[in-house]
């Protein structure tokens, strides 16, 4: 039995080099996450005074101009049928229609600026010198190093907005194990004897959980984050139709669950950001442990993070929940076929053909 | 092969390769456990707080309070633009196009926000601290809130331990003091709950538990020596347990630490949120917040009140007073207190999730992706496990071999005369000279003849499936007719085995290589 059991364990082992694979990718995408949990940007128009803008725009005006015409019947028809209350309200749209590009600029870069300057309160929105003018370097240095959030690398990182974000992302896609005494997934194989055997399994499943876990998280972040963007761009591109159907009784229904989650769309990046910072002092605090705990807790922030949207904008969590099911079938499937592959490049590898 | 004809020894063996992967699921499990009781406390019975001080050198707090003090710098420019409005409004109300009122209205609510704004950490760290006393009071009444000592003075030590044995909660006799003490303490009945978790493994009473923290090797080797009688039970019941209770406890960490993010979140941003009020079509934003507020503050007396109830709910189990049918044998009793523990540890985490809607839906996209990866790596291990089974080290006996002591005259004469054996094994011996060791001999006789491992094994592109079949047959047939050919078998299902052997130990050699890069 012993026996048995210490070729399973070595078997589990080239297992773990999968897994390892599987680690590293995920990895390589937490390390990316971070653009795509804080929001740089939200889609806008890019308006300049010259009526032009980006294709978003191109799209919002050609649906502008459809807009006008049927207000400007509207108005006619209106002034024709002695309905003089309505045309003031008519008129209102019409304008609302010609300063609602700059208006929607000018707020989400407001509310993209707060939520970075909540994240971190010294950054100066200047990427190349994120710290205070007035700081020294020595400042920078001793400011960067001492920070709780310090993760290594330029100490100037400390004054950009990504500062702690990056400190979550590291404890999640830390290697740390569950058990103290497998310190870490892939020290596994220096010190195999030396480990108490059921530590070493723990590991091993529980970095099969982890990484598939992070793969989720990454999936899901990035198509939380696109079907984001693709619905806030319908809102606002669409905005001419939907000022259209507002004004017809029986559709206004429709119009009002779009125009309903601007004041939600706008509120993300500094919800979000709250989460982050607070949920960043949380890990940093450690008050759920060291291994096990920092680990899931920084998920759990990211998870957070990652799905604040279908919190804010209840329209787009049914489609988000049909698109993460889907996207969870596909990893476990994708991981079972990859132990596939590898199994049948193996015994296609002890072939004799090449004796 | 008939499923019917393995012997025991094959079975024996496919059992403790499943045992293995039962070793890693259990054993998180019971981390799992140990991590959540450590912090459970934490988990389910505090609340987010500022941890503010007013001095002379002015407001001091924790990182959330230094978030709160910047959400008030907004929320004061957002009172400033509305105070502006609002002295426009009283302009217009004037002239009629605005109702009168409203900028009385903005005035004064301004004006309230505002001192809100300022009193409210002081208010926020009173109120929790009232909220986690009275639900430590609830969990025990005993406690004095001093942790170093939980008992009421004018208790004596034989006081306390009389009380202790006497408690339903309690874990056996006490003789000493420190051991009655947690008698006064909050986690007496969390702790229970825990111990009932942990605890109760067995639908078959066996000699030895699965559950043993210190050392499941052996208890694996304990198992494998009761195997007839009921560690299949025992196998099947503890995996699905192990399962269900990574599951269970993941899901009431995430659950746990999601409600005390989105606390902190609100209380973070209440001055943020009281001034989207102001704006009409906004509000309906902040207000689903700030009615999540009260009952999310109430939920650490909430949880106190699901545990006391359910610790006496399962002690109650435990005393054999009968709930239901759960009567019928001490097996499923002590089954039924486990999911009741489990059930209990559960739901006083996971209140929120029922009590704010909010939360509902991001519960449910991160329970999916955490139940996705536990099922995918129970998938994945088994996998290994079974390809383990499969390929390498746990070959089912043909029928010809079925015993050890028929192997044995192998392992003397394996050095070319091979006529008592199979024909299938002349090639296999003459390439494995070197591998005279009993175990080597074992793994090449015990050959899976299943429909899949057959195939698998024979999957090149060189076969077709046609051919791959004809191969199978052949092999039967010469398991059949075992002396009566010498011709040479199919070389890939051999060779195999022997160049799986080689690489694993290359492997094994050149890992800590690989690391050390």
């Amino acid at each position: 039995m012993v026996l048995v059991a210490i070729d399973g364990a070595i078997l589990i082992t080239v297992m773990v080099l999968v897994f390892a694979g599987v680690v590293g990718l995920s990895n390589i995408m937490v390390e990316n996450l971070d653009d795509l949990i804080i929001q740089y940007s939200m889609p806008n128009f890019e308006y300049s005074n010259i009526e032009q803008g980006n294709t978003l725009f191109d799209v919002y005006s050609q649906l502008r101009w459809i807009a006008v015409i049927i207000l400007f019947c509207g108005v006619l028809f209106c002034i024709a049928g002695g309905f003089l209350s309505s045309v003031y309200r008519l008129v209102l749209f019409c304008v609302l229609l010609f300063v609602f590009p700059p208006i929607w600029d000018v707020s989400t870069q407001a509310v993209v600026m707060g939520g970075l300057w909540i994240l971190n309160p010294l950054y100066t929105f200047d990427q190349k010198n994120p710290c205070p003018i007035h700081w020294s370097p020595d400042d920078i240095t001793q400011y960067g190093v001492q920070s709780p959030y310090y993760t290594g690398g330029n100490p100037s990182d400390a004054c950009k907005p990504s500062h702690r974000v990056s400190y979550v992302l590291q404890q999640a896609g830390g290697l740390t194990g569950i058990k103290p005494d497998g310190t870490s997934a892939l020290n596994f194989f220096n010190n195999i004897i030396n480990n108490s055997v059921d530590a070493w399994f723990v590991n091993i499943f529980g970095v099969v959980v982890k990484a598939v876990m992070l793969l989720n998280l990454v999936l899901m972040a990035v198509v939380v984050g696109v079907i984001l963007d693709m619905f806030t761009g319908v809102v606002i591109g669409a905005f001419p139709i939907w000022i259209i159907l507002y004004l017809i009784p029986r559709l206004r229904r429709v119009s009002i669950l779009f125009l309903s989650s601007v004041p939600s769309i706008l509120l993300i990046p500094i919800f979000s950001s709250i989460i982050l910072a607070a949920g960043s002092s949380v890990v940093a605090s450690g008050i759920y442990g060291d291994l096990f705990g920092v680990w899931l807790s920084a998920v759990s922030v990211l998870f957070f993070a990652a799905v604040i949207p279908v919190f804010l904008v209840p329209v787009i969590g049914s489609i988000i929940s049909y698109i993460t099911s889907a996207i969870m079938q596909g990893t476990t499937i994708m991981i079972q076929h990859a132990l596939k592959v590898y199994s049948s490049v193996k015994s296609a590898n002890d072939r004799p053909d090449s004796a | 092969m008939k499923r019917n004809s393995r012997p025991a020894l094959a079975s024996v063996l496919v059992v403790g390769g499943f045992v293995v992967f039962m070793l890693a699921v259990i054993g998180l499990a019971i981390n799992l456990t140990e991590f959540l009781d450590a912090i459970y406390m934490d988990l389910a019975l505090t609340l987010p707080r500022f941890d503010y001080s007013l001095n002379e050198s002015g407001e001091s707090g924790n990182a959330t309070f230094d978030t709160f003090v910047q959400m008030r710098y907004v929320a004061g420019g957002v009172a400033g633009m509305a105070l502006l409005w609002a002295g426009l409004a009283r302009m217009l109300e004037g002239t009629g196009m605005i109702s009168g009122g409203t900028s009385n209205t903005i005035i004064s609510r301004c004006i309230i926000f505002i001192i809100l704004f300022m009193v409210f950490p002081l208010l926020w760290d009173g109120a929790v601290t009232v909220v986690e006393g009275a639900s430590l009071w609830v969990l025990n009444p005993a406690y004095t809130f001093n942790p170093e000592i939980p008992c009421p003075a004018e208790w004596s030590d034989e006081n306390i331990i009389q009380k202790y044995n006497e408690s339903p909660y309690s874990r056996g006799d006490a003789e000493q003091i420190s051991d009655a003490v947690i008698f006064c303490e909050p986690q007496f009945k969390i702790r229970y709950v825990f111990d009932q978790m942990m605890g109760y493994t067995e639908l078959q009473e066996t000699k030895n538990a699965y559950l043993t923290p210190d050392d499941p090797f052996s208890a694996l080797t304990m198992d494998i020596q009761n195997f007839s009688e009921s560690v299949l039970v025992n196998t099947f019941l503890g995996l699905t347990k192990a399962l269900v209770t990574i599951n269970i406890l993941l899901m009431a960490f995430v659950i746990g630490i999601l409600a005390d993010l989105l606390v902190g979140m609100i209380i973070t941003a209440f001055p943020l949120i009281l001034m989207l009020t102001l704006i009409p079509k906004v509000d309906a934003v902040a207000n689903r917040f700030l009615d999540a507020l009260p009952i999310l503050f109430l939920l650490p007396l909430l949880s106190a009140v699901v545990i006391s109830v359910g610790a006496g709910f399962i002690a109650q189990i435990g005393t054999g007073q009968c709930v239901g049918d759960a009567c019928d044998g001490s097996g499923m009793m002590t089954l039924y207190a486990w999911i009741s523990s489990l059930g209990v540890v559960f739901f006083a985490v996971a209140l929120p999730v029922m009590l704010v809607p909010l939360l509902g839906q991001v519960t449910q996209v991160a329970s999916r992706a955490i139940t996705g990866a536990v099922h995918t790596a129970g998938v994945a291990t088994k996998y290994g496990v079974r390809s383990m089974a499969d390929s390498k080290i746990l070959k089912l006996p043909s029928k010809e071999s079925t015993t050890l002591s028929d192997l044995a005259p192998i392992s003397d004469d394996n050095s070319g005369t091979t006529k008592s054996n199979p024909p299938k094994n002349n090639t296999q011996n003459k390439r494995t000279q070197g591998a005279s060791s009993l175990k080597d001999i074992v793994r090449e006789e015990l050959k899976p003849v299943d429909m899949d491992d057959v195939s698998s094994s024979y999957m090149t592109p060189n076969y077709t499936p046609r051919e791959q079949y004809q191969m199978m047959q052949n092999e039967r047939l010469k398991s059949h007719n075992m002396k009566s050919s010498d011709v040479s078998p199919d070389k890939p299902l051999d060779i195999k085995d022997e160049h799986d052997h080689e690489q694993s130990v290359n492997e094994k050699k050149s890992e800590p290589e690989k690391d050390d890069t």
